[in-house]
């Protein structure tokens, strides 16, 4: 693209060729590329500063026993380097010590990271500051790709050293000598296997001698050291919190550590406009093209056969003599209609590159400075929002990304997170039952606790007395937490005596979790009040559990590395905490192993607690378990509701059978080689036979607007994929209460392949099971059978993330399944893995589009949204990724290219700044083309009449002038406007069905620009040669003519710019006629120096009725159609020409470009009518 | 789904409102509109009226350029090449002065690229260039034939003047008298075309023939002013005797003009006639769409007629913020809420 400017720029070089002066191309290639020189050397200072001040930082290194302060670029591999709370890892740091808490505080040393614990300020912009895909957002990408467990992680993660290096003193930390033997650099965030020998040869007991500790003196250490794990591994780029200061040794500096490996920029989104108008950009090139060689040839011709009769041209001996004269008139023409492509407006990837392929090499982003800007401005009208704006999280809506807003606004399908995105993701205890007995209020009816249950209460369970009058509201607090189940405590509470069972389950709940009861936080005159504060836990949901087991008087006080102590209905226990089997998505179940220490047991036994989903619990619980039918009776009754369940088993082991599994267990988690799988295989030798206990049942509220905006989206005719992690019948329910199920959104639109259907029936919900290919092709099978494809519409397939990869995977199926969910209207996919979420938004960008939108050639444009760093791999590979700035860090919120505070918010997203985009870019984008092609083909129609000479009918300056200047701002301003209010906007989901469909740029749209430049361009053209009497011989001379046409072009530029706007706002008013009062000026000034050819000329044509009469009436006759058509036709040259809407049949003409929003009686009715499917639905369930 | 808004565990979160963006309208986009709502009617109402002007405006125009004088003759059949002719020109009325000669040639590309360039502006004013190669604009006539002396004034457009004599004469026979002043542009005359008398000017570049003739003509079909008759012409028939020597044979014709002008320039019908046929379309256009407005609107049943009739002009426009707001919008609200 740059070269085709650079050629054509070169050409206007030689006198010969060049029709016009070379500032006409010159001035605006210079302002150009001025102009992004300048955006990239104030990226590259930007860039310097940032990495001149990361590595000028100053960090504490440990040289020769003492703490120096040096800049960090001075750390080598090796140092011992001291980092406080609140700041960044300048390197990977092997953790050895974390020091500032006293052994009794901290004695596990635990020292907790965050990850994206960026100050505010750096993160506000980073589309400006950073480029995409910097550091952090990898770093938040892959550390919580596969870490993140399914039901939602935070973003605190905890570090420990290891207990030899923990328990040495500073000093000797400081002067502490021995081997790391490491893996090489390697960009894998998740595995860190190591090893470190404390007490090396002396030949080696210096760190870091040669280079990066690892593989070469490996061999000569032989066996032993103490293993090394991810847990003391503190990555470059996170932050230290809640930890006063740890002592870690450099491990990998530089762009060897992990972040730095895995630094890549992302490949850089093109959205379906620009694809369109680098699309049309080309075809626009090669109708250049076209006519350069036609007008050029003719004009060959012209001269060789015409020229000699025209003596006064002496033209007799050119074209014979030399050959390459030839090539001079078509070469002319080229120069000529090298401004049909707006050089503001070039395409990102550079449309000629296939053609001259250096040049997408060699600057691969090409400028493009009026759709950048508008882009840029687009997002910033994004970060207003204040109806965006979340007060309590004090966060608004944030565009990451400057390039996607017009993506919005043509949104195919959502793929969406459920836990956190679609539901608030705070935790709520509600139900649980306990062997056989259910408890626990039903749900959805929030009882209104009366004053007597209240006072039952308080008798029941007692709230620390003689609280502080500041603990007060913090105790109102905690009782309006709880609110709900009140009731379901109360019983509890006494069933709990005499019910032993009831009592291990409370048990079970505060011993097997990872909450931490971080001392510092607990306020000395209520220490009951310690888990309300800071609890750095790695679930909500564990805390809600926590919470409940605590008021039920089964209260988790604290736990160290070995110890935790619990305190039941006041009397403490004390536990030894022999293992921790983590919970990981894989395993979706956690176990301690525990010893009661005091009271003293009656034998020694070790107690196996394990929580985990229903299917993973049930598979490892005791098969004669007679519990079994209850408790999965009771799991399916919650899950019906919409709540998580979880449930709690247990299992006693004697003190030596455990004691031989410990060592089993302990020799995997030391091994070095495939430590993973062997450690998953010891877990899975203890967790079976277990006992089951209880049921937990959680609720987790759906987001304010969940609902309304599914359904408004869904009637705009997007497709919805829901991905959780939650079981089936849990996704089912909220996929109900989402209003995801409803099948009459689509069947209001009335769309196409609704009325094809016909008697097909609508709203199935179909299933499809298995988890090998065997059961897949079963499944589908059925499925074909029951619902053959001609018959079935607007159905909800529900599916498990398994089922979805397995038959993705197979050959055979995959192509079954891809048409049975490509057709469908929406997608449940319960127990998916992060992966899983990944692979479904591969195949949703790969998949043929439902037949209603193929029928119209759009393909799936997948906007993926999530809030956890579980979805950040989802919200990667989709076109538009939208990210929840929630309860889960900011994870998701970083790797997106849009983050907002809440789901409900996604509407205003798509249907009000997508759409806004997405119309004013299309016009934009139209008009910059329009007006250039107008101007050439004004030159084009001149040259019919100068013997196709090539002449230029306008001078250099106003050629120059044209597109940079006097019509540069006002299409620009247009980004103010509003096409229809943001309320219509907001309720209307045809519009965004037209934004989708591309009803404001398409192949139409913008060949109806081109036709009306070419027809103005004649009008203008040929009245104004009239009215100077070119009929009968024209007394205008070439200096003359142009700037009569060249007033009533702009005149008519103002014409068209208002009449496409619908809000012309002040801003929109001064650019336009600014712009025009611009050219006055420039040309009275002009017309007023002697020496220049302009001398004269425009007050001439202000002196001359001629020109008064022409202008108004060729603009009058170039612009009235246009205006005429649009408003009376309902003919939109712009582009939003508005289908018959309403009943089909009703008259479509005459009637206004806006229609009212369709009558939400309407609406209403169609809701009503769903409730038989939800009653079906129900039963189904 | 309504439910409370999440309440965020206290303590957890401190709240900073420091991002929060400015409530103005600019960043909230609800600046007001200063835009007409065009509604079919005022549409209508709009195009009626401007048709109506161009019409009326049209009919003047066009009257006036009727009764303008003009007779072109041609003449170039009748003067061959070297000699000299006389063409009559019939005056039926009698003329007040000023009355124009022009002389007007037809397939003459005086906007030809190799011609309109073939100039130097410099040279013309006067500066004295000896250095051909600055005068390269000029090519192919640059410098006399095997010399290195520069052509002064250079190029295709002084080389190719026209040089045709135009005498005009009274019916008696006497000669009519005319002027050169005033034939071209003062801004011309004043700072674009000198004479010097030790420039080696092969022709008079100040003369007022000379500079008509460099300003070259936009189309192919032009005429040039050739003389200004200042004297009342009585009618009769006037002579103009010619001597051809401009030769168009091979790509033209060659005209004389006698005429008076009207108050926008010089007789043109066209310029009536366009505005008639623009200003009736439109007044066609209203009338057409104004019936149907007429007739069609209010069809019951109808949603679109509803939006028809709303002639009331909103130039405010709210944006609606509350997204919750918006599910209370009545049914029955119309796009009135819309400005345009």
């Amino acid at each position: 693209m740059n070269i085709y400017f650079l050629i054509i720029g070169v050409l206007q070089l030689f006198p010969s060729i060049t029709p016009v002066n070379p500032i006409t191309t010159w001035l605006p290639i210079i302002i150009i590329f001025t102009l992004s020189a300048l955006k990239e050397l104030l990226d590259d200072i930007m860039r310097y500063r940032s990495d001149k001040r990361f590595n000028t930082r100053l960090v504490s290194i440990c040289r020769n026993g003492t703490l120096i302060e040096e800049y960090s670029e001075s750390i080598r591999v090796g140092d011992i380097v001291m980092v406080k709370s609140g700041e960044e890892f300048p390197c990977d740091l092997v953790l050895l010590k974390t020091g500032g808490t006293t052994p009794a505080d901290n004695p596990e040393g635990l020292a907790f990271i965050q990850v994206g614990g960026l100050p505010k300020k750096e993160t506000r912009h980073p589309a400006l500051l950073l480029p995409p895909g910097s550091r952090w957002l990898v770093l938040a990408g892959l550390m919580s790709a596969q870490t993140a467990n399914l039901d939602g992680e935070s973003d605190l993660k905890q570090r420990s050293p290891l207990e030899a290096t923990q328990k040495l003193a500073e000093s000797q930390v400081l002067l502490f000598k021995g081997v790391v033997e490491g893996p090489l650099p390697n960009p894998n965030l998740l595995q860190f296997d190591a090893r470190i020998f404390m007490d090396a040869p002396a030949h080696l007991s210096t760190f870091g001698a040669g280079g990066v500790p690892g593989a070469g003196i490996g061999g000569q250490l032989g066996p032993g050291g103490v293993s090394l794990t991810l847990r003391q591994l503190l990555p470059q780029a996170t932050v230290l919190k809640n930890t006063p200061y740890i002592l870690g040794l450099a491990m990998y500096t530089g762009n060897q550590s992990k972040i730095g490996c895995n630094k890549a920029t992302p490949p850089s989104k093109m959205t379906r406009l620009e694809g369109l108008i680098n699309r049309l950009t080309f075809f626009i090139f090669f109708l250049q093209l076209a006519l350069v060689l036609v007008t050029g040839l003719v004009g060959d011709f012209w001269q060789l056969q015409r020229g000699p009769r025209h003596w006064y041209l002496a033209l007799s001996s050119v074209m014979v003599e030399n050959v390459g004269e030839w090539f001079v008139l078509p070469l002319r023409f080229l120069l000529l209609l090298s401004l049909m492509i707006p050089i503001s407006i070039k395409g990102r990837s550079g449309y000629i590159s296939p053609m001259v392929s250096i040049s997408s090499r060699s600057s691969p982003k090409p400028p493009q400075v009026t759709l950048d800007f508008v882009k840029l401005f687009t997002a910033f009208l994004l970060n207003w929002d204040l109806a965006m704006w979340d007060d309590q999280l004090a966060v608004g809506a944030l565009a990451r990304s400057t390039a996607l807003a017009e993506d919005l606004g043509q949104v195919t399908h959502v793929l969406s997170d459920k836990t956190g995105t679609l539901t608030q993701n705070l935790m709520q205890f509600q139900k649980c039952a306990i062997g056989t007995r259910a408890y626990g209020s039903p749900i959805g009816t929030h009882p209104v606790v009366s004053a007597v249950e209240d006072q039952a209460l308080i008798d029941v369970c007692p709230a620390p007395p003689a609280l502080p009058s500041s603990q007060r509201h913090f105790r109102s607090a905690i009782w309006a937490a709880f609110g709900p189940h009140r009731a379901l405590a109360g019983c509890l509470q006494s069933a709990m005596r005499g019910v032993p069972e009831t009592l291990d389950f409370l048990r079970s709940l505060a011993l097997c979790h990872t909450v931490q009861a971080t001392r510092k936080s607990v306020p000395p005159q209520a220490p009951a009040l310690a888990l309300w504060n800071v609890p750095p836990s790695a679930s909500p949901d564990e805390e809600a559990l926590v919470k409940a087991a605590r008021q039920l008087r089964v209260e988790f006080v604290k736990r160290d590395p070995h110890f935790i102590d619990i305190s039941v209905n006041g009397r403490p226990e004390r536990y030894e905490m022999l293992a921790l089997l983590e919970f990981t998505p894989a395993r979706r179940r956690m176990s301690v192993a525990v010893r009661r220490l005091s009271p003293p047991p009656e034998a020694d036994e070790v107690l196996i607690i394990t929580k985990g989903a229903d299917d993973v619990i049930m598979a490892r619980a005791d098969p004669n378990d007679e519990l079994r039918g209850p408790i999965q009776g009771h799991v399916d009754s919650f899950a019906r509701t919409g709540l998580r369940t979880l449930i709690v088993s247990m299992r006693r082991l004697s003190g030596a059978d455990f004691a031989a599994w410990n060592e089993r267990f302990l020799e995997a988690c030391a091994s070095v080689e495939g430590r993973e799988s062997r450690v998953a295989d010891v877990c899975e030798a203890v967790e079976r036979n277990l006992r089951l206990v209880g049921v937990t049942a959680i609720e987790d509220k759906l987001q304010v607007d969940v609902a309304e905006t599914i359904d408004l989206l869904r009637r705009a005719g997007i497709v919805f994929w829901m991905l959780t992690g939650d079981k089936m019948s849990t996704a089912r329910q909220i996929a109900t209460s989402c209003a995801l199920m409803s099948p009459t959104a689509l069947i209001s639109m009335g769309c196409p392949s609704g009325a094809a259907a016909g008697g097909a029936v609508r709203g199935q919900v179909i299933d499809v099971t298995g988890r090998d290919v065997q059961d897949i092709r079963l499944s589908l099978e059925q499925v074909e059978q029951q619902h053959p494809a001609g018959r079935r519409a607007n159905y909800t397939v529900v599916l498990e993330g398994t089922t979805l990869e397995t038959a993705l995977a197979e050959e055979r199926l995959a192509p079954v399944m891809s048409a049975l969910l490509a057709e469908a209207d929406t997608v449940i996919c319960c127990r998916a893995t992060p992966r899983q979420k990944e692979k479904a938004v591969r195949l949703v960008r790969k998949m043929p589009s439902p037949r209603r939108l193929a029928a119209e050639g759009i393909k799936p444009l997948v906007l993926a949204i999530g809030d956890g760093g579980n979805d950040v791999p989802m919200i990667q590979n989709a076109q538009v990724g939208v990210g929840i700035q929630g309860r889960e860090g900011l994870q998701a919120s970083l790797a997106s290219d849009y983050s907002i505070p809440a789901f409900r918010h996604l509407r205003r997203l798509t249907m009000l700044h997508g759409r806004y985009a997405a119309v004013r870019l299309a016009f934009i984008g139209q008009y910059c083309f329009y007006k250039a092609f107008l101007v050439a083909s004004v030159q084009l129609l001149f040259n019919l009449f100068t013997g196709f000479s090539g002449a230029s009918f306008f001078n250099s300056l106003q050629l120059a002038a044209f597109n940079m200047i006097y019509t540069a701002a006002p299409p620009v301003a247009f980004l103010l406007d509003r096409d229809v209010e943001p309320g219509r906007s907001l309720t209307d989901p045809d519009l965004y069905r037209r934004a989708v469909r591309g009803d404001y740029l398409n192949k139409k749209t913008f060949f109806a620009w081109m036709l009306r430049a070419l027809y103005q361009a004649a009008a203008i053209f040929f009245i104004t040669a009239g009215a100077y009497g070119a009929l009968r011989g024209t007394w205008i001379d070439q200096d003359s003519m142009p700037v009569t046409v060249y007033t009533a072009v702009l005149v008519l530029q103002i014409g068209t710019v208002l009449g496409a706007s619908h809000t012309a706002t002040w801003i929109n008013h001064f650019f336009i006629w600014g712009s025009f009062a611009l050219y006055v000026v420039v040309s009275l000034v002009l017309t007023c120096i002697p020496r220049e050819a302009t001398y004269g000329i425009f007050f001439r044509m202000l002196a001359d009725p001629v020109a008064w009469l022409a202008i108004p009436l060729s603009v009058a006759a170039a612009w009235l159609p246009f205006w005429l058509a649009e408003h009376l036709l309902a003919l939109d040259p712009s582009g939003s020409a508005l289908p018959p809407s309403g009943p089909p049949g009703s008259p479509s003409k005459g009637h206004h470009k806006q229609r009212p929003s369709p009558p939400l009686g309407e609406v209403a009715d169609e809701t009503d009518s769903s409730t038989p499917f939800l009653d079906a639905c129900d039963q189904d369930l | 789904m309504p439910g409370p808004t999440p309440s965020p565990t206290p303590g957890l979160r401190r709240r900073d409102t420091s991002n929060k963006p400015a409530d103005t309208a600019v960043k909230q986009q609800r600046l007001p509109a200063i835009q007409p709502v065009m509604t079919p009617g005022k549409v209508i109402l709009t195009v009626s009226i401007l048709g109506t002007i161009f019409l009326g405006l049209g009919i003047v125009l066009y009257v006036f350029s009727r009764a303008c004088f003009e007779t072109v003759v041609r003449y170039d059949d009748q003067c061959p090449l070297g000699t000299t002719c006389t063409v009559d020109i019939t005056i039926p009325n009698d003329l007040e002065p000023p009355v124009y000669l022009y002389y007007q040639l037809t397939g003459f590309h005086q906007n030809h690229r190799r011609y309109v360039k073939s100039r130097s502006d410099a040279q013309l004013r006067g500066d004295n260039i000896t250095d051909p190669s600055s005068l390269s604009d000029c090519d192919p006539y640059v410098t006399y034939n095997g010399t290195n002396i520069p052509i002064n004034p250079c190029g295709l457009i002084a080389r190719s003047m026209f040089n045709d004599t135009l005498l005009l004469k009274k019916p008696d026979g006497s000669v009519m008298p005319v002027t050169k002043d005033g034939i071209a542009w003062n801004s011309d005359v004043e700072s674009r075309y000198r004479s010097k008398p030790g420039l080696n000017q092969w022709t008079n570049v100040s003369d007022p023939d000379f500079i008509v003739w460099m300003r070259t003509a936009s189309l192919p079909n032009f005429r040039k002013l050739y003389r200004i008759v200042r004297d009342p012409m009585p009618a009769g028939v006037y002579h103009v005797t010619i001597q051809s020597n401009f030769n168009v044979e091979a790509f033209g014709e060659k005209y004389v003009v006698l005429a008076k002008t009207t108050w926008f320039g010089g007789k043109n019908d066209f310029i009536g006639i366009a505005y008639i046929v623009v200003g009736g379309l439109c007044v066609l256009c209203g009338l057409v769409f104004g019936l149907k407005q007429a007739f069609c609107r209010r069809q019951p049943g109808s949603l679109h007629s509803v939006t028809g009739g709303h002639e009331e002009s909103r130039t405010v426009t709210r944006a609606d913020l509350a997204p919750s707001l918006a599910f209370t919008i009545p049914p029955t609200m119309p796009s009135q809420g819309v400005a345009r």
